[in-house]
């Protein structure tokens, strides 16, 4: 080390906040530089000087002797005091304070829940895009596991959430059932036949009545020509709203982003909003909007007309905008399409009266593909992984492929008129109400995994009529029961 | 001098004679560090009793084995010491003097009396001391005034022991900063001499 020490070192020399190894560096430089050791003196000094002038402030002067024990005395008395009741009551207070936090967390969960609970939903063919596929385990027997009997045809299929089904028959009743046992739990009358199928979400149940078509039932009744679309507390059943509409509803509901849509024999599409019931908007079609609306990217889909009417105004199948009712495009078919119809993939699928299903672009409306059947196809397509299962009034059930519109397997349902169908875990369930029997089919291959004899008879139209739940199948058998059949002990 | 231990565990126990014999024994330390750092002796002694009570009054919180009980008393009148100065420079105009403005405002500087006594004991490095920042100055004073180890400086001014000792020695060049050349060399002159 020949050039000198640093102020820096210096001061860290004197402050003594060198490493054994600098300090000894340092020391051998200054065993030989004077000009070095003269500045370590000065730097010494000042050091000294400092402690010095430090230590004699404290020489220098004392605290007053007025200043003593006895002024704090009873400061500390009362600080003792206070501890010593503290350490007294300490588990009184801690257990009170854990008896609060445990009021309020508990509070706070039973909301939490009861939120979550409000939150569950359920619509028409398992939700918005209408598919038809259930996230289920669907049920591997057909054990029948209880039956609920009205003394009407029920109208709708059942909609299924937390423990409750929901149906709604032509006495004019809507009846929620423990899913369980079948026990009826409570009932609305809407005074006219309930073809709607409902629709569960936050907490309300909503579902639309009315005379479709004028039927000698609601003459005999003399129900009048006023038609509601309500909405019910979902556990009381007491009514929230109801909203006026110009026709009977047999369309079921699909709620999304606080509206809830639904077509009326009035031939309009109605949006309302699903907190107050006002109107958002309505879309005027030229027949009346019998299927369900189904939904994707804010675009609702919906077709136009029916099988029951004589000649149908409207073939065409509808996209409007989801908030502003305005017409995306319009797809014309040859006849009524009472289908609702599935979305998935930027596609929508849908059949018509005049036997074909098609395959449209969501977002242009242009046809990808059709498929032609014998007979018309009503409210019975369903979709699972790339599968398109339709079932035909010409009484076969089709498997086709979603992408190209070719025929994978059919197979013949001896009927007109099919119960679903619906999936769930690679199984296609249906019921034909012209052999009676419900069928349980591989989605690959339609082979019958297993087969429930003589068990459905009606002549519903209103719906698919059949739901899936965690391995039982809710189905509507001999037009006034409401059965579930499927796995026992579940 | 009794043990601090056993005279925290009497206090502890309820023994208001342990609780004097604690404040008989750091009463002074803690007057004259907060006297040391402030400057006043009225403030200086509403800082030690203060920190004394608060110290008492506290003392199921101590905890021996992080500090030693001067370390830890002294940490809190360190802090205390902060509180008073920095409310000593906060602006405040009492409302009467606003009311009656023109009247006798207090005379900031010194009395003739308190001028004499500063002229006799003038210290050319204590008025260095008390020019530098307060950082600074609470690094030096409290490494010559107790000789506390740079860890127990980091501890009570709440940095590090590396801060603690660039604080001291930062102390030390603005010391020779602000003393005047011919200061330093009587210092050294009297260092030789």
């Amino acid at each position: 080390m020949d050039r000198h020490l640093s102020e820096d070192q210096l001061t860290r020399h004197v402050y003594r906040t060198l490493t054994d190894a600098q300090r000894e560096m340092m020391d051998i430089h200054l065993g030989t530089c004077q000009e070095c050791r003269a500045s370590l003196a000065g730097h010494e000094a000042l050091q000294r000087r400092a402690r010095y002038s430090v230590m004699d402030r404290r020489r220098g002067i004392s605290m007053s002797p007025q200043a003593s024990f006895a002024d704090i005395a009873p400061r500390l008395r009362r600080s003792r005091r206070f501890a010593t009741l503290w350490t007294g009551s300490r588990q009184f207070v801690y257990g009170l304070a854990t008896l609060a936090v445990l009021v309020v967390l508990a509070f706070g969960l039973a909301l939490y829940f009861r939120d979550i609970s409000q939150s569950a939903e359920s619509m028409y063919k398992g939700g918005p895009q209408r598919t038809g596929a259930y996230d289920v385990k669907g049920p591997k027997h057909g054990e029948l596991l209880w039956q609920f009997t009205t003394k009407s045809t029920i109208m709708t299929t059942p909609v299924v959430v937390d423990g409750v089904a929901y149906v709604g028959s032509q006495d004019g009743f809507l009846r929620a059932l423990d899913s369980h046992t079948g026990e009826e739990k409570w009932k609305f009358d809407a005074g006219r036949p309930v073809l709607s199928t409902p629709a569960v979400a936050r907490g309300t149940v909503y579902f639309g009545s009315g005379c479709i078509g004028g039927s000698d039932y609601c003459l005999r009744r003399r129900a009048g020509s006023d038609y509601y679309f309500y909405a019910l507390d979902r556990q009381t059943g007491q009514e929230k709203w109801r909203f006026q509409v110009g026709g009977g509803v047999a369309s079921s509901p699909l709620i999304a982003h606080g509206l809830v849509y639904f077509g009326s024999e009035d031939q309009h599409l109605y949006a309302l909003d699903s907190r107050t019931g006002q109107q958002k908007w309505r879309f005027t079609t030229e027949d009346v909007v019998w299927g369900s609306p189904a939904m994707a990217d804010g675009v609702v889909y919906f077709g136009a007309g029916c099988y029951l009417c004589t000649t149908s105004e409207d073939r065409h199948l509808y996209a409007v905008d989801s908030q502003t009712g305005r017409e995306m495009w319009r797809f014309e078919t040859g006849d009524w399409v009472e289908s609702t119809p599935v979305v998935a993939d930027g596609v929508v699928y849908f059949g018509s009266g005049d036997t074909h299903v098609y395959a449209v672009d969501s977002q242009t409306g242009q046809e990808k593909w059709r498929f032609k059947t014998e007979g018309g196809v009503q409210d019975s397509l369903a979709l699972s992984a790339g599968v398109v299962y339709v079932g035909s009034r010409d009484q076969h059930l089709y498997a086709i492929d979603s992408r190209t519109g070719q025929e994978l397997w059919k197979v013949e349902t001896g009927g007109a008129s099919l119960y679903g169908p619906a999936i769930a875990d690679g199984v296609v369930y249906f019921g034909s109400n012209a052999t009676s029997d419900l069928y349980a089919l591989d989605s690959q291959t339609g082979q019958v995994l297993w087969r429930f004899q003589n068990f459905v008879s009606c002549c519903h139209s209103g719906g698919s009529g059949l739901a899936l739940g965690e391995g039982v199948m809710y189905i509507v058998s001999d037009n006034v029961n409401l059965t579930a059949v499927g796995d026992p002990q579940q | 001098m009794p043990d601090i231990n056993a005279l925290i565990q009497r206090w502890r126990a309820g023994d208001e004679r342990a609780a004097e014999a604690i404040y008989n024994q750091y009463r002074d330390s803690t007057f004259g560090l907060a006297y040391t750092l402030l400057g006043d002796q009225a403030d200086a002694e509403e800082v030690a009793q203060d920190s004394l009570t608060y110290a008492l009054t506290r003392i199921e919180s101590y905890d021996p084995k992080r500090a030693r009980f001067s370390t830890w008393l002294h940490t809190i009148t360190l802090s205390r010491c902060r509180n008073k100065r920095r409310r000593r420079y906060l602006p405040s105009l009492s409302l009467m003097a606003w009311l009656t403005r023109g009247g006798d405002a207090p005379d900031p500087t010194p009395g003739p009396e308190h001028q004499a006594i500063r002229e006799t004991t003038r210290d050319e490095v204590w008025e260095a001391i008390e020019a530098l920042s307060p950082p600074l100055r609470e690094a030096i004073v409290l490494r010559h005034w107790a000789d506390y180890t740079y860890q127990e400086i980091g501890d009570m001014l709440g940095c590090s022991m590396r801060t603690a000792q660039s604080r001291v020695r930062l102390a030390h060049k603005r010391l020779r900063a602000i003393l005047a050349p011919g200061d330093l060399t009587i210092l050294e002159e009297n260092t030789h001499g």
